[in-house]
């Protein structure tokens, strides 16, 4: 369920449909923190500068997330 | 609910697809941080107030390159408002005066510049200060103040300022973009004119007349309603006028106003009292009607949530204030209503309340033929060229006045400055009696569209003279300085709004033709007639 809630949040936060989103898909420097400011509201965590720089797919973000004790 | 996410969408869906009817402004911002992440949050916040905003972010750091640049993307942009935001020490208001300098000669935008945090950085601010009331249009963005009220830890993320020299964490950015389109706001929309007050639980605790008397001292909870007060006492003092509509006996209300050592505020510091058993409504009404201004510009406080909603029920254009159950939030209540903000103001603001108290008296003595009551006022009117002394007030005069206005064209002190600097004339009228001051009054610009040809852009009056053969004094002046100018024909339009019915036979009556949407004076007639009963001065120079 919670990783249904990270799709949401990259969908939204890039304005790119549910569906289209894969581990493919990219984004700039800005949308970046708009990104990680909105996971750390969203699972109440707070997230290292070394993560954050390393969260640049779907994939390495919900790695850093259950690194962070965030159930998938 | 996740805000980054809900202003993220909001904000993409408003520029998706604008609303109608908002005014368009582009907001440029130069800096020496990174403030790129408060974009979404600038735009549902100007939406809110009713502005369209475009943000433009310059690189990072790059001032002057962008300023000194004719062609630079700032300039491409065509910003109405610059935002100058900068986060050293080291920026010193020498460089912050040649920035200016070099702006105001590229654009008309009107600039706000962030002051500095912290303790260290109180010498910067009042130079910083210093420096922007030099210019016209330029103002300080009171940033030390915003992170004060929410605490610099709860302002500051230093993963964010070392990651990419954002001095704001995710509350802040809202906060922010929600201040500056505060400002943005302040800049493009009048302050309401007058606010209105009840007495029982507002001014003070509990009920006049009963046994327990007033709460109102220097302890509790007297001194949260005394301190209520004083806000109010400053609020008029920056020429918001109060007034009093409240259900209670006339003669004791009076006495503990006059009386009570612990009131601030005095009779005198109203510019209208009811105090009767008649619903508010009508009191509203009378009180508008007698300070000669719209409901719309009146806001009402009251603690009273049935008097609340029976006014927001029967005078819709009234701004009622959601006034707090807990009298210790009704400071911040008023504070973040948002309907005084004005980032001017002016020495008309200052001494208001009395100008309205000596139209009361005037209006007693209005038992004789109007020729006969000008007479005995003995009026005295001044006309100037508008100059930087008196372009703030000119600038406030063409963004608030609504009745007696001609065109409502509402310019900046950039854009005025501008206008004068391409060959129009702008003039000022003062006008005084024998009851006082009333201070600046009226404003007219006139444009030379081809040679021998001018056509008045903008002529306005308040609405303190209106009825007083001001009009024809500033005509009369007007009509003068374009012919010496080589003026053959003067053009006048006349551009009706649901307000200004008052302004509507200003050509008509004074002589000029019509023709098409145009009224024309012609100036083989000789100049505009100058007024009768009135003596007028003209400081020409």
């Amino acid at each position: 369920m919670k990783m249904d809630r990270v799709y949401y949040i990259i969908s939204e936060i890039l304005g790119i449909p549910l569906d289209e989103i894969n581990n493919g898909i990219e984004w700039d420097s800005l949308t970046h923190l708009h990104l990680i400011l909105a996971l750390e509201a969203e699972f109440g965590v707070s997230l290292p500068p070394e993560d954050i720089m390393t969260m640049l797919s779907v994939q390495q973000i919900q790695i850093i997330l259950r690194k962070h004790g965030v159930e998938v | 609910m996740n805000t980054i996410l809900s202003y993220l969408s909001s904000a993409r869906e408003i520029e998706n697809s604008p609303p109608e009817g908002l005014i368009p402004v582009n907001v440029a911002f130069l800096s020496t941080l990174t403030a790129d992440l408060i974009h979404p949050y600038l735009v549902v916040e100007g939406v809110k107030r009713g502005m369209f905003l475009r943000a433009y972010f310059s690189p990072f750091n790059q001032l002057e390159q962008q300023i000194f640049d004719k062609s630079s993307s700032l300039y491409k942009f065509k910003p109405d408002v610059v935002i100058i935001a900068t986060y050293t020490e080291k920026f010193d208001s020498m460089r912050l005066g040649r920035l200016i300098t070099e702006l105001k000669q590229s654009t008309t935008a009107t600039i706000l510049v962030f002051n500095h945090t912290g303790l260290a950085a109180a010498l910067t601010n009042e130079r910083l200060t210093k420096a922007c009331q030099q210019f016209e249009g330029t103002y300080i963005f009171d940033y030390a103040q915003l992170v004060y009220n929410f605490g610099f830890y709860y302002w500051y993320d230093p993963k964010l300022w070392y990651l990419g020299r954002i001095p704001f964490g995710a509350n802040a950015q809202r906060e922010l973009g929600q201040q500056l389109a505060r400002y943005i706001h302040a800049l493009h929309f009048p302050p309401h004119k007058c606010l209105v007050l009840d007495l029982d639980g507002t001014l003070w605790g509990g009920v006049l007349g009963e046994e327990d008397g007033i709460e109102l001292g220097e302890d509790y909870p007297g001194n949260v309603y005394k301190d209520f007060q004083r806000r109010l006492l400053a609020l008029s003092n920056q020429g918001v006028l109060l007034a009093i509509a409240s259900k209670n006996n006339e003669a004791d209300t009076i006495s503990t106003l006059q009386n009570n050592p612990d009131c601030i505020l005095r009779p005198r510091n109203f510019a209208v009292i009811k105090i009767n058993w008649q619903d508010k409504a009508t009191n509203l009404r009378a009180i508008a009607r007698e300070l000669n201004i719209s409901l719309d510009a009146l806001a009402f406080f009251d603690d009273n949530p049935v008097e609340r909603e029976w006014v927001r029920s029967q005078l819709p254009e009234v701004a009622v204030i959601e006034v707090p159950e807990s009298p210790l939030a009704y400071i911040r209540a008023l504070e973040e209503s948002e309907l005084f903000d004005q980032l001017v103001i002016s020495e008309e603001d200052r001494g208001r309340t009395r100008l309205y108290q000596d139209e009361q008296e005037r209006k007693q003595l209005q038992t004789i033929s109007i020729e006969e009551f000008i007479q005995q006022l003995d009026m005295m009117v001044t006309v100037g060229f508008v100059n930087s002394e008196t372009l703030p007030r000119v600038v406030q005069l063409l963004s608030k006045t609504n009745q007696f206005n001609l065109t409502t064209h509402r310019y900046t002190s950039s854009e005025v400055q501008s206008m004068i600097k391409s060959g129009a004339v702008a003039l000022w009228i003062r006008v005084a009696d024998r009851f006082g001051d009333l201070g600046l009054v009226g404003v007219a610009i006139a444009i030379p569209e081809r040679p021998g040809r001018w056509i008045i852009d903008t002529f306005l009056l308040s609405c303190r003279v209106i009825g007083r053969y001001v009009e024809t004094a500033l005509l009369n002046i007007l009509s003068q300085v374009v012919h010496d100018r080589g003026g053959q024909v003067l053009l006048g339009r006349y551009i009706p709004t649901p307000k200004n019915t008052p302004a509507s036979k200003v050509y008509s009556d004074h002589g000029f033709e019509a023709v098409g949407e145009f009224w024309k004076w012609d100036f083989s007639k000789g100049k505009i007639p100058p007024p009768k009963f009135l003596r007028v001065r003209f400081e020409n120079g």
